[in-house]
């Protein structure tokens, strides 16, 4: 999370960033086995770096690194402790879950704490869909087991989800034929902006006179089979100038489980594998490329590489399957879409061949964006901690009416606390010791003409507002800190420039009526 | 049509011993030096060029001398060759080393000149295992290379042909012009044993095996024979003298060799970097030769043996027993019994190995590196 390099990874800080910058204050929790961790760079980021028993646990016949992680963690002491003293420490009202590895984790601490949080699963695949396809393709006699530990987790953590946040909409259409009931959002997997590239001139000299595709991949089998499948009818019929780059780990795969056989003299000779390289080299070789190759035929969610290769510009050989999330630009130009082998190699020589096509920016490709993928995340979980606010705040103990000390009326039937007056006040109690009160409340208007209106929201405890603002139909959320004084109360006064009748639009209810409180929790520091 | 000569590897290796395909992409040029309007080349990787050598240069890279090269400047020096479509270049050495075909496939598409190149085996594709990690993806693409850029491909036997065609075929290519290069073989010196001091000083003599010491050679039969005899019959046995430069992927098996009692005893003995003299020595003064090899694309040292009058017992694979003529007798690489069985023949049995001599002598044709050139240009023309 630090220093993401892998698309989960990569996505996962799109994640965290899109909801900071929103202004959600954030704690991240990540669990790493080791290979690829480094030293947390960001405060707010909880790096976790499993221990030598837990790997050695992971590392039994039989078990998946993945998707055993989390009774791995369980079985280790120090670091389940850890985790959720972190959570513990976080104390949020939201707990997201990137993948959903670490529900058995998350299960523990949730046995601990009085809180309810909303619970998001932040899914990357169907993860039972993509395990069935893994276990087919590299059948082991723990296969059926596999499926079925994989099985039971995703659908605990279904059951156990507010919501679920997918990357395409057809994971979150599975999701529902499985049952799902919560709320979905589909944030598809987005490109960074920035194309740095790093050693182009000494990669431009070596790739001179040579017509290359690339294709990038991780150490993921279905990239590496993907790629076999794709050209298994051989490129024997490239000519000695044209080859194809292959980045990544799915290098040392494509070794391992592909080098031999016919593929050994019909597909490899083309290839050059340069294994794991950094970003800005990638960008490099897509920039010297003449096309970018997407052959997906199995796995679910939607590709990052996908993503990357459409903001680029450049020629696009893939399948349908790679065009999983982003259909809208399967008929562009410079996308060819083929999933029978044989015409996808045909192709290929015939893209390597023929004049090279220039680059092509469009100008909607700004809908690729991070920025733009994850667009919908802040309002989607505006709208759940609003939905779910009953829960949340019920967990403090706070009743409504209880505070509401002048200007209010009472609860009404939706939940709805209503000031009938231009001024109403809540009083908070602190407890002693207590430095800061940390408040969050969801308020909004009786505007049927949605015609904007000052509100206003003070503690004298504090000389400027705690809010002050023109608000219209929206509802709004509002998390502030107030200092305690003196052990006192705190106070809390809402103003409003002025009441409306729901009787003058027609309504029997006779009460003005100014700004509602839907729901109230707050914390002590 | 005028002769372009890439002299890339003999360039590359200027200074050594001319073993294997520097000693043919050599005795090319030194045939091409003969005519006037050939003209001679070296390919330069970092630039992705030809570049030409002038005459003196080249009789600079065809020195026999451990000091040659010296005065040759560095190649990015070099002027660029431009090629025209009248050129006819002949690439005899290791172009898949650099991936150079795919430069010249390229150049020849913009120049229309036409290429012929050597094709020596294709052993990296047909028995990977046998090679270095790497050699399997950069030969078979060096292979497929060739099929698509040289417009005749000159195999050194009958049975690479073979091999070349099979597997073109498997992959439904069309193999372009393919002809048969037949390698020449010289005799140096007279015998002189001045200089030669690593001769196996053993009454009994010593029997001979020139090759490089990789697994695909079989040294493993040899030594396994070696200590069966010594076990059998003590230290009353001939050497045997295996000639050649440790490779490969046989390090353990050099590990057991320098354990062993024979190599002690100097009965099971190897030597590298001979010079043509030294080996002509080695030939002249051998009770007899053996070649025991799983595969090859020719097998130069069984007619190495025969041009200096000397029975060979060899492997009946691949192209060998083409190497062989039908003179030397065959034996199966993978039965050790037999090789075991012959070997001891011949030490007990004189007139059974002169009577091979006598066959070698009668009906082996000789035919020089000079002949082995001059058909090769001679059948372009």
């Amino acid at each position: 999370m630090s220093d993401p390099f892998f698309g989960g990874q990569i996505r996962a800080q799109h994640i965290l960033q899109t909801i900071s910058a929103a202004g959600w204050p954030t704690s991240v929790i990540s669990v790493f086995e080791g290979q690829n961790f480094s030293e947390p760079t960001l405060p707010e980021v909880n790096d976790r770096l499993i221990d030598a028993e837990t790997r050695a646990y992971l590392m039994q016949d039989g078990m998946q690194p993945d998707l055993d992680l989390g009774d791995a963690v369980l079985r280790s002491a120090a670091l389940r402790d850890q985790i959720i003293a972190d959570l513990e420490h976080a104390d949020s009202e939201i707990l997201l879950l990137e993948h959903p590895w670490l529900w058995a984790v998350a299960k523990e601490y949730l046995k601990k704490t009085d809180r309810q949080p909303i619970i998001i699963y932040s899914s990357y695949n169907n993860e039972m869909q993509l395990c069935r396809e893994l276990q087919a393709l590299n059948p082991t006699p723990h296969s059926d087991a596999v499926n079925a530990r994989m099985k039971t987790l995703e659908m605990e953590v279904l059951t156990a989800a507010d919501a679920v946040i997918c990357v395409s909409q057809e994971d979150a259409d599975s999701y529902v034929a499985l049952g799902f009931e919560g709320d979905t959002l589909v944030a598809p997997n987005g490109v960074s902006p920035m194309r740095q590239m790093g050693g182009l001139d000494y990669w431009a000299k070596e790739l001179q006179g040579t017509q290359c595709a690339t294709f990038i991949g991780s150490y993921h089998l279905p990239n590496a089979t993907g790629l076999l499948e794709m050209l298994e009818p051989g490129l024997q019929g490239l000519k000695p100038d044209m080859h194809i780059n292959v980045l990544g780990d799915v290098c040392r795969l494509l070794d391992t489980i592909g080098n031999h056989g016919r593929a050994r003299t019909t597909i490899f000779p083309r290839l050059s594998l340069f294994g794991k390289v950094d970003r800005p080299t990638i960008n490099t070789f897509v920039e010297l490329s003449r096309v970018i190759l997407l052959p997906i035929v199995s796995g679910g969610g939607t590709n990052l590489k996908t993503a990357e290769a459409l903001y680029s510009g450049k020629p696009i050989l893939g399948t349908t399957k790679a065009f999983r999330g982003f259909e809208n630009f399967m008929d562009r130009d410079n996308v060819h879409i083929c999933d029978d082998p044989a015409e996808y190699v045909a192709t290929l020589e015939q893209l390597l061949t023929s004049a090279p096509k220039p680059t092509k920016l469009e100008l909607d490709r700004a809908q690729l964006l991070w920025s733009a993928t994850m667009n919908g995340l802040d309002t989607f979980l505006g709208f759940l901690t609003a939905k779910h606010i009953g829960r949340l705040t019920k967990d403090t103990g706070i009743d409504l009416t209880e505070v509401a000390t002048d200007g209010w009326g009472t609860v009404d039937g939706a939940g709805l606390l209503w000031s009938l007056d231009v001024r109403s006040v809540f009083e908070m109690p602190v407890s002693v010791g207590s430095e800061n009160l940390r408040v969050r409340f969801e308020f909004g208007l009786f505007n049927p003409t949605n015609e904007k209106r000052m509100i206003k929201i003070t503690s004298p405890n504090l000389d400027e507002p705690l809010f002050e603002d023109h608000v219209g139909s929206e509802s709004n959320i509002v998390d502030v800190v107030i200092p305690t004084l003196n052990e006192q109360d705190v106070t809390i006064v809402f103003e409003i420039d002025r009441l409306v009748s729901p009787s003058d639009h027609g309504s029997p209810d006779t009460r003005h009526l100014g700004t509602f409180v839907r729901g109230l929790r707050s914390s002590e520091q | 049509m005028t002769l372009v000569i890439d002299c890339t590897t003999a360039h590359r290796y200027v200074g050594h011993s001319a073993v294997g395909i520097v000693r043919v992409e050599r005795e090319i040029t030194r045939y091409a030096l003969t005519s006037t309007d050939a003209v001679f080349v070296v390919y330069d990787h970092n630039s992705r060029e030809y570049k030409e050598l002038t005459r003196d240069m080249v009789e600079e890279v065809l020195k026999d001398d451990k000091e040659a090269g010296a005065s040759l400047p560095p190649v990015w020096k070099l002027p660029r060759f431009r090629f025209r479509r009248k050129h006819f270049l002949i690439i005899a050495g290791l172009p898949w080393d650099n991936n150079q075909l795919s430069t010249v496939y390229a150049k020849k598409q913009r120049r229309q000149f036409k290429v012929g190149i050597v094709l020596y085996d294709i052993i990296p594709v047909v028995m990977p295992e046998y090679c270095v990690p790497e050699m399997n993806s950069k030969f078979t693409r060096f292979v497929l290379d060739l099929a698509h850029t040289a417009d005749e491909v000159f195999c050194i036997s009958e049975h690479t042909a073979r091999d070349f065609k099979a597997f073109l075929g498997n992959l439904d290519m069309d193999a372009p012009k393919t002809s048969i290069f037949r390698l020449g073989s010289d005799t140096w010196g007279d015998g002189d044993l001045e200089g030669v001091d690593f001769l196996p000083e053993n009454p009994n003599g010593y029997i001979v095996y020139v090759s490089s010491i990789e697994p695909r050679k079989n040294h493993p039969l040899l030594f396994n024979v070696w200590r069966e005899l010594h076990d059998a019959r003590g230290d009353d046995i001939p050497t045997l003298l295996c000639v050649g430069k440790q490779q490969w992927n046989v390090e353990n098996f050099m590990v057991s060799v320098q354990l062993s009692d024979v190599h002690r005893k100097g009965l099971f003995k190897t030597v590298q970097n001979l010079t043509d003299a030294q080996l002509a020595a080695v030939y002249r003064n051998a009770n007899f030769t053996v070649y025991p090899s799983l595969y090859e694309g020719w097998g130069l040292p069984i007619v190495e043996s025969m041009t200096y009058g000397k029975a060979a017992l060899i492997s009946d694979r691949s192209s060998m027993p083409e190497a062989g003529a039908g003179i030397c007798p065959m034996l199966d690489p993978y039965d050790h019994a037999s090789w075991k069985a012959a070997i001891e023949n011949w030490i007990d049995n004189p007139a059974a190995l002169s009577a091979v001599e006598q066959t070698v002598q009668d009906k082996f044709s000789f035919f020089s590196w000079d002949d082995a050139a001059r058909t090769l240009v001679e059948g372009l023309e």
